[in-house]
């Protein structure tokens, strides 16, 4: 205390001492300061003064005692620094400043916090004044501390209790209000306002006479009434009209409000609206009803078993489905008695797995062959556990019947599908293939049907033009039927098909797709083209025949005319040669006219005899002869193509016995195409050579050219009919050889020449021989 | 020597070479090859126009082309047989076949000649043709005769004359007629003298050639008919 008075000497000294007035009066003040520094020791609060740089120039005890300094401990100390928090110290000391500068008026009241000497915060709610000297400067501040940390912690934990309070009325959706006992709100919940469709704060004050119509308002007012009166608590339903005009349903209590001596001052009002809940409750009673009704309409079985599988309800229609018609009948009864014997084990554990808590599919046969499936669900109790099964059960009798003929038409379907020969296709219209069986995978050469079902159906066209024009066609007709079409193979090779091919609906994409079925006609084209070339062949034939047949006729009627010739002729030679002045000359011409005439007529004769149709007629022949025969048919070829003949003829050849005119035929067929052979030979080169020999029991005849010989492929296909390497041939002369041959028990061959050319040889047996 | 009827008719008539053929080529080429040998030569396009123009009396032959338009040349052979025509027939054809063949001949035809003929086989044949029809004329000519005298004979001469001719003497007649040998004698002689037989000989060649049996009633069964008739 001493030093603190000592300290703060220098200011008092600095009164001047001179004036013994002045003494009396610095005395004066001294005692002044001395009493009011007494009481500003007495006072609770703090009380600290700073000079202009924030030292600190007096502190009052109660400010040591909070602070935990000695005063003379703080005298001459930054304040800021030393009893301010760190952060905050240098906030107040900014502003403390601008204070001083006179920047700024010092606010009246602030607080901040201060720190202790053993480092404890405490808020302090300061009251300022700023010192001046006589003239007004500004020399420093004081201030009036009040500790305000006790009180401000209860004040925020009665906050707290206050805002949790509040926070639990607000958040319930109960509508909670307190009235006082003139009926006037005092106090409210959210839920309230929002009911009310006001804000809190318009409602507190007013009463329900403002809120609702005026009968509403009485009935609510003489209720509250009675609670204050009786002072007990009231609970009953309302209904209120909302803003919106919809009416709610509440259920209310009401209590009387109590004041700390027991009397009544108010009633608190709490409100559910059960509105929601009301609906529910109905909406469950309905649901059951429908359940019910669901339950008895529905075609499916459903009861309720308890744990020992005995029955506890079924519908309608399972008992109809058992062949009964009582509920009663069933009714504490165990399923399994409906059960087949032979399904009894399986449905037994099954049940026993249900009532484990499983949920339990089956099917099984009953006593009466019928094919159910149950499905079987646990029903739990509050607890949890099993109290017992609800049962589905279908009579699936029919379903099951239809199902395995459907699979069995389905398996023949796809039997047939799979094992038809004609190649069967679905496929998209852009082309996708979307299913095929193994003959349309056959069909186009394919390996496997992934590797077909791969393509696109456009490539397995010719060219893609192809395709289109075959869509276009399909789109125009919708269905083509006896279509032919080229296709593609996959090794490139042409096919020819034919297709019958729709456009459908795809049943299940309803997309528009391409179904048909293919056949492959390459071969039966082939077939049909080799048909109308023979058909044009045996047309040749026809026409052949029929020439053979007017030969007859037309050389009776060149023989007709040259017969008149060799008359006249003759008839002119007569006359000439009884005339002794005739010319000689023209007698020999007239003479070579004649036998011209009668040789023409000799070819005529053995070319009638040749074409004759005839029967078949087995007689003596020589052989050699027939070649002559044929050589003199033959000669205009002979002498046009420049052939040297050389005939090779065994003397003494024994008879055989066949038809001449067939022999011949066959020997001018041999002749003739050893003539056609030898065409490309040089001229001059062209020998053909005709050998007669008796070879064991037969004659063979063989006819040799010195032609290019045979290609590989005439080799083999030498004797097939039709076969023909000539452009004007008919490929019959071969083939009708051999067969003349053959009936008369000889053989036909040919052999190629070392020397190049082809050696044609036919046997026919002895008469000896024939019979 | 008296001039027979069968030489009077050569003279008469020079004989005719008849064509059947419907070809006029083959026609009229005949005619200018037969009309060389020195022969008469008359055509015919069809069977129908020679039946028509045929002139029986005519001797000659007949060349018949077997293949006809309308009725065959078989036909037509047919045919003359039937009627009696006997004129010889040379068959042609174009090309024979052999059963067309065997049935000319065996009706009766001379030969079967194809076309184109050999002028010389055909010529021959036609003259063979020729002096059988003459020598069948002068036959047919001789036997009218032979029944024109016949005819002149009483029945006892007739009777006298087939026993003559089956070489029965005079005496044999008269008891296998009952009468006397006289009477046989005299009989004789007029049925010598009316069938102007100069002998036996030539009476029997006379009845022979004419082969005159029927008009002698020489059947045995024949006699009763007879009897009517005279009375």
């Amino acid at each position: 205390m001493t030093r603190r008075r000592n300290e703060n000497e220098p200011n008092v000294q600095a009164f001047p001492e001179s004036d013994s007035k002045q003494r009396e009066a610095l005395e004066a003040a001294r005692q002044e300061r001395d009493r009011a520094r007494q009481v500003l020791d007495l006072v609770t609060h703090m009380i600290v003064a700073l000079d202009r740089e924030g030292r600190v120039t007096m502190m009052n005890r109660a400010g040591c005692r909070i602070l935990g300094y000695q005063e003379d401990e703080l005298i001459g100390k930054d304040w800021f620094a030393t009893c301010l928090p760190k952060g905050i110290g240098e906030e107040v000391r900014e502003r403390f400043r601008r204070v001083i500068a006179g920047e700024k008026s010092i606010g009246e009241t602030y607080h901040n916090s201060i720190v202790t000497r053993g480092g404890e915060l405490r808020l302090i709610d300061w009251h300022n004044a700023v010192l001046t000297d006589d003239d007004g400067r500004i020399i420093g501040t004081m201030s009036c501390g009040d500790d305000i940390t006790e009180r401000n912690r209860a004040e925020s934990t009665w906050r707290a209790e206050r805002d949790l309070l509040r926070a639990i009325i607000d958040g319930t959706d109960d509508e909670i209000s307190v009235k006082d006992v003139d009926g006037r709100y005092v106090l409210m919940n959210v839920a309230e306002a929002r009911a009310l469709g006001r804000p809190i704060e318009s409602l507190v004050g007013i009463t329900d006479r403002e809120l609702f119509p005026a009968e509403d308002a009485q009935r609510i007012r003489s209720l509250d009434f009675q609670v204050i009166q009786r002072a007990t608590a009231l609970e009953y339903e309302q209904e209120f009209p909302l803003s919106n005009g919809m009416r709610r349903t509440y259920s209310i209590k009401k209590h009387p409000l109590w004041d700390s001596k027991g009397h009544v001052v108010g009633v608190i009002g709490i409100s559910r609206d059960t509105t929601e809940r009301k609906h529910t409750e109905s909406a469950l009673r309905q649901s059951e009803q429908r359940l019910r009704t669901l339950i008895d309409a529905s075609p499916y079985c459903i009861h309720e078993l308890d744990l020992e599988g005995r029955l506890l309800s079924m519908n309608p229609a399972g008992i109809a489905m058992l062949g009964l018609s009582k509920e009663s009948e069933v009714l504490g009864q165990a399923i399994l008695e409906f059960v087949g014997e032979e399904n009894r084990t399986r449905v037994r554990q099954l049940l026993a797995r249900a009532c484990g808590g499983e949920t339990c599919d089956f099917e099984f046969l009953t006593v009466h062959d019928r094919i159910f499936q149950s499905s079987f669900v646990p029903i739990r109790n509050a607890s949890g556990s099993v109290e017992k099964l609800m049962g589905l059960t279908l009579d699936i009798t029919e379903r099951k019947q239809a199902e395995k003929a459907l699979a069995w038409a389905e398996s023949r379907y796809r039997l047939l599908f799979e094992r038809n020969l004609a190649g069967v296709f679905q496929s998209t219209v852009e082309g996708k293939i979307l299913a095929c069986n193994p003959a349309f995978v056959r069909l186009f050469g394919y390996a496997s049907m992934e590797d077909l079902l791969s393509q696109n159906a456009a490539d397995l066209y010719p060219t893609h033009g192809d395709r289109a024009h075959y869509l276009a066609n399909l789109r125009r007709c919708r269905v083509l039927h006896g279509n032919e079409i080229q296709l593609k193979k996959k090794d490139g090779s042409l096919i020819w098909a034919i297709e019958n091919v729709a456009l459908a609906k795809d049943p299940v994409s309803g997309e528009e797709i391409i179904e048909g079925t293919l056949v492959d006609i390459t071969e039966l084209k082939a077939a049909a083209e080799q048909a109308r070339q023979h058909q044009a062949e045996l047309a040749h034939v026809a026409r052949v025949n029929t020439m053979g047949e007017m030969a007859s006729g037309l050389a009776h009627e060149i023989n007709q005319p040259l017969t008149a010739v060799v008359n006249y002729n003759q008839g002119a030679l007569r006359r000439l040669r009884s005339d002794a002045n005739a010319h000689q000359d023209v007698v020999e011409a007239i003479e070579m006219a004649s036998a011209q005439a009668h040789r023409a007529a000799e070819i005529i004769h053995r070319l009638t005899i040749f074409m004759q149709k005839r029967e078949p007629r087995r007689c003596r022949c020589d052989i050699n002869e027939a070649v002559r025969e044929v050589l003199a048919f033959a000669a205009p070829d002979v002498r046009d193509q420049g052939i040297s003949i050389r005939l090779d003829l065994a003397v003494d050849l024994p008879m055989i016995l066949a038809d001449c005119i067939q022999v011949q035929q066959v020997i001018l067929n041999l002749v003739r195409n050893g003539i056609e052979a030898m065409s490309e030979t040089r001229a001059g080169q062209r020998l053909l050579q005709i050998q007669t020999s008796l070879i064991g029991d037969a004659v063979e005849v063989a006819v040799r050219d010195c032609g290019p010989g045979l290609t590989p492929e005439t080799w083999e296909r030498l004797f097939t009919p039709f076969f023909t390497t000539k452009p004007q041939g008919m490929g019959m002369g071969l083939s009708i050889s051999r067969s003349i041959i053959d009936t008369h028990g000889g053989k036909l061959w040919a052999t190629p020449n070392p020397e190049g050319g082809t050696t044609f040889q036919c046997t026919l047996p002895l008469a000896s021989n024939c019979g | 020597m008296h001039v027979t009827v069968g030489e009077q008719l050569r003279m008469k008539t020079e004989p005719t070479i008849c064509v059947v053929d419907d070809d006029a080529g083959v026609r009229n080429s005949l005619r200018w090859l037969i009309e060389s040998a020195g022969f008469r030569v008359a055509t015919y396009a069809s069977a129908q126009e020679f039946l028509e123009g045929y002139d029986p009396e005519r001797a000659g032959c007949l060349i018949l082309d077997v293949r006809l338009s309308g009725r065959s040349g078989l036909d037509l052979q047919q045919q003359l047989v039937a009627t009696g025509i006997g004129i010889p027939i040379i068959m042609i054809t174009g090309h024979g076949d052999v059963p067309t063949a065997v049935r000319a001949m065996r009706s009766g035809a001379l030969d079967f000649i194809e076309k184109p003929f050999d002028d010389k086989l055909l010529l021959g044949r036609v003259r063979q043709a020729v002096e059988l029809d003459i020598r069948n004329r002068e036959a047919q000519a001789e036997r009218a005769e032979t029944i024109a005298r016949l005819a002149l004979l009483t029945p006892r001469e007739r009777e006298v004359l087939k026993r003559v001719v089956d070489g029965r003497g005079n005496k044999q007649i008269a008891e296998d007629l009952g009468i006397s040998t006289k009477t046989v004698e005299a009989h004789r002689a007029h049925m010598m003298e009316k069938m102007r037989a100069k002998s036996v000989a030539g009476l029997v060649r006379i009845v022979r050639a004419a082969d005159v049996n029927e008009q002698l009633n020489l059947e045995p069964g024949a006699r009763p008919k007879r009897g009517p008739q005279r009375h």
